[in-house]
């Protein structure tokens, strides 16, 4: 009777739990869902507002769509029906990512102001959207509007997946606006085949508690891994870690710490040669094996980094930093973003931001941080079979990399997308202020490997990175598999 | 002189007794323990995931064991109330094709078994042997491929769409099972059976399929685990508006981070079906387990 009485009750806990979130479900699924979520819903008023203004200010749509100003388009356009379009700007991930939720706003604001569009978006996980985005390609069914992967260009356009974008770019109303130097990855032969999307963010930062540093000796961050060395001594008395860093994901040393460091030993024509394919540049090479014996010396052989960095990811070792359990922390921007929202108020004045310190024979030195966007808005080939479905889903890719876009990111966030915006930077407190100026003006900025080239590669590399700094695996051999993998994707390109 | 010898014996065979009790004690408390430590280490994951879903992302972050130092239902409120993550229609989702796709296994399964286990035609073999290779061939090998057919077909996006792959990928395993136990069950009982009169149908679904009872229970309960959890095909084959709940769980991983006691949140709320489900049909799942061990 008892077990009854239980099953019944469960039964019951089970339909109210279904019932309550189909119920919620079901009020919106008539929505636009970039539209459902509160904040987003609440940003998009201003952007919305904007709308008009640039309507007078572009003159008339012509009818050929690069000429075509996409806002002023925006009740102009001659195309009704649908546009499928899939991105991985979730709720989820827009929550503190300045890219994401500007994504989501434009994207809100665009399906607002085209009541006669149906913009059916997929919105799926990064990993997800990742495994989906591949399959459609293998099927050659890829939806309207979608975000390239700066490693998958070359053979994507190859396989006739992407159309040439090269005439609506240059010949976009923003156009002069753009920062050119993001295009590189789309870059095939000189055309260019996406519109730099989301936000450009550095992926290696050294971020740091200056009253420590202070303490150890030094008035700002180390210059040199020598004197990052000699500080470790004082913070070792602390009982605290020098240098707190995550690696179990593996792409963590490759992304924020070798894409940078690596530089100052092959300087940035070298990894120019690996993108290009043209034989020129090899994994082998002795500055890029000398960039991993350098790596395997800091992890391995310093003990400046927490000795759990390959146990733990960056998640982790960023609370490290928070806690004061380590002087410093290396990671991206998320990382910074992060950081931000969760310091007390004295650690928040005292953090600062570096550039990687300079390895003793590192010949190419410089004040190097990598920066770029990994991901372009690209459009199926198929769309320019209908030419006002084409200027349709043109519109929505330069309104989605453009001023509404740039301006958002820009007020909220204080980050730089493909178009330059004008805000205000001092309205922003002091830590925002050095991290912009960290990524957009003091440094220099410089390719993120893994926005190139092909997973399979970066595979191989992030794997054995991960057996060398735990002493496993000599660079020399590390550099040979890589290279290896290298030509089997040069070889099947 | 006698008595004291009996007197003697009987203390041994007391303090022999008391040896042996205290011994049998001691190794009942380490029994007890280990058992305890080996229940605990099973009960501990749920335990963790639900004080988990009580914390921050910052506090679980912070401490990943430790135990919530202000517990909260926001990860909870939040999921309940943010359309976006699509749970309750997950949910929904995940119930309906869970339960038509197992439904679908376990009459394919045991109508080609019973065939296969029972009528002696020429290919029986053959085609036995054919649905057993389905066993041998990786998932995602197809993956590609059956979104093209599926396509081409007009099969995607559709409330239906991952019956059809669940029922085929699950078949082989069911069939291999339900063949089995048919081949163990006399064939007597159908030719008492038809000596009476019975049909061939008649006596598949009125003799035999009551006694397969234990076999197609083992069935049921591996593939709703199965299809519950399914996840390659429901990313590939459906849009989002008919996700199923590990999809749905994907939503709490970003890029370059993941909130961990949210997704903890999530699971609990999805798995909510799955204990009711056992707590209400448990008697049956073990009398058939059971049935099952023993008979076959």
């Amino acid at each position: 009777m008892k077990q009854k009485i239980v099953s019944v009750l469960l039964s019951a806990a089970m339909a109210a739990t279904l019932l309550a979130g189909c119920g919620s479900t079901a009020a919106t699924t008539s929505e636009a869902p970039a539209a459902a979520e509160e904040p987003a819903a609440e940003e998009a008023a201003p952007a919305e507002e904007e709308a008009p203004a640039e309507e007078e200010a572009a003159p008339a749509a012509e009818e050929e769509a690069p000429a075509e100003d996409a806002s002023a388009a925006s009740s102009e356009l001659a195309y009704k029906g649908e546009i499928s379009m899939m991105h991985f700007s979730t709720s989820e991930e827009a929550e503190g990512n300045g890219g994401s939720d500007a994504m989501r706003t434009t994207i809100a604001s665009w399906d607002a102001n085209h009541p006669d569009i149906t913009l059916n978006q997929e919105v799926l996980a990064n990993d997800d959207y990742k495994t989906q985005i591949a399959t459609y390609a293998s099927a050659d069914e890829l939806p309207d509007v979608f975000l390239l992967q700066g490693m998958n260009t070359i053979s994507w356009v190859n396989q006739g997946l992407v159309l040439d974008l090269t005439d609506y770019i240059t010949g976009s109303p923003y156009a002069d606006k753009y920062n050119m130097d993001y295009l590189v990855p789309f870059t095939v032969n000189d055309k260019y085949y996406a519109f730099p999307a989301l936000t450009g963010g550095t992926c290696t930062v050294v971020i740091y508690d200056s009253a420590l540093w202070k303490e150890a000796g030094f008035d700002e961050f180390p210059k040199t891994w020598k004197e990052v060395e000699e500080a470790k001594k004082y913070f070792d008395e602390q009982g605290i870690d020098t240098l707190a860093f995550g690696n179990s994901g593996q792409w963590q040393l490759n992304s924020c710490f070798v894409s940078c460091l690596g530089y100052q030993y092959t300087g940035t024509d070298w990894f120019s040669n690996i993108i290009a394919g043209n034989g020129d540049a090899a994994f082998t090479d002795d500055a890029f094996v000398a960039a991993l014996t350098e790596t395997q010396r800091l992890f391995h052989d310093t003990g400046i980094f927490n000795s759990d960095f390959n146990a733990i990811n960056n998640e982790e070792a960023r609370e490290y930093y928070i806690a004061g359990d380590a002087a410093a922390f290396i990671g991206g921007n998320w990382d910074a973003d992060y950081i931000k929202a969760n310091l007390d108020e004295e650690k928040y004045k005292n953090t600062k931001f570096a550039v990687l310190p300079q390895a003793e024979d590192a010949t190419k030195y410089e004040k190097f941080q990598n920066i770029g966007l990994g991901y372009g808005l690209a459009i199926n080939p198929k769309v320019a079979d209908d030419p006002d479905k084409l200027a349709a889903c043109i519109d929505l890719v330069q309104t989605l990399t453009g001023p509404e876009f740039a301006d958002y990111v820009g007020e909220n966030y204080a980050l730089g997308g493909f178009t330059k915006a004008d805000f205000d930077l001092s309205a922003f407190d002091q830590y925002v202020q050095d991290f912009y100026n960290f990524s957009y003006v003091d440094n220099k900025g410089c390719e993120i490997y893994d926005s190139y080239v092909d997973s399979s590669v970066w595979s191989v590399l992030n794997t054995e990175m991960q057996e060398m700094v735990n002493g496993d695996k000599k660079p020399a051999d590390v550099a040979a598999d890589t290279q290896k993998a290298y030509e089997d994707y040069l070889a099947g390109k | 002189m006698v008595k004291e010898k009996d007197t003697l014996e009987t203390l041994a065979v007391k303090n022999e007794s008391t040896g042996q009790k205290v011994a049998n004690g001691i190794l009942g408390f380490f029994m007890n323990v280990l058992m305890l430590v080996f229940s605990l280490s099973c009960i501990f994951p749920l335990v963790w995931m639900f004080y988990s879903s009580l914390k921050k992302k910052r506090e679980f972050n912070a401490d990943i064991i430790g135990l919530p130092k202000v517990p909260t239902l926001d990860n909870y409120i939040r999921i309940m109330i943010n359309p976006d993550y699509r749970i309750g229609y997950s949910m929904w989702n995940s119930t309906r094709t869970t339960i038509l796709s197992v439904l679908l296994i376990i009459i394919c399964a045991f109508i080609v078994g019973y065939i296969l286990a029972r009528c002696s035609f020429k290919l029986n073999r053959p085609l036995y042997i054919m649905f057993l290779m389905g066993m041998l061939i990786p998932v995602h090998s197809l993956m590609v491929p059956i979104y093209i057919i599926f396509s081409n077909a007009h099969l995607l996006n559709k409330w239906y769409t991952l019956l059809l792959p669940y029922l085929c990928f699950n078949l082989p395993v069911s069939l291999f099972l339900v063949e089995g136990y048919v081949k163990g069950i006399p064939t007597a009982l159908e030719e008492a059976a038809a000596i009476d009169g019975c049909s061939f149908s008649k006596s598949m679904f009125s003799i035999i399929l009551p006694i397969c009872r234990p076999i197609l229970i083992t069935v049921a309960i591996i593939n709703v685990f199965g299809c519950w959890n399914e996840f390659s095909f429901a990313l590939i084959l459906n849009s989002q508006a008919y996700q199923t709940v590990p999809l749905a769980l994907k939503n709490f991983t970003g890029q370059f981070t993941s909130d961990y006691p949210k997704m903890m949140a999530a699971m609990l709320i999805t798995m909510a079906p799955v204990v009711v489900f056992y707590f209400a049909f448990s008697k049956q799942i073990i009398k058939g387990m059971v049935a099952g061990a023993v008979k076959g």
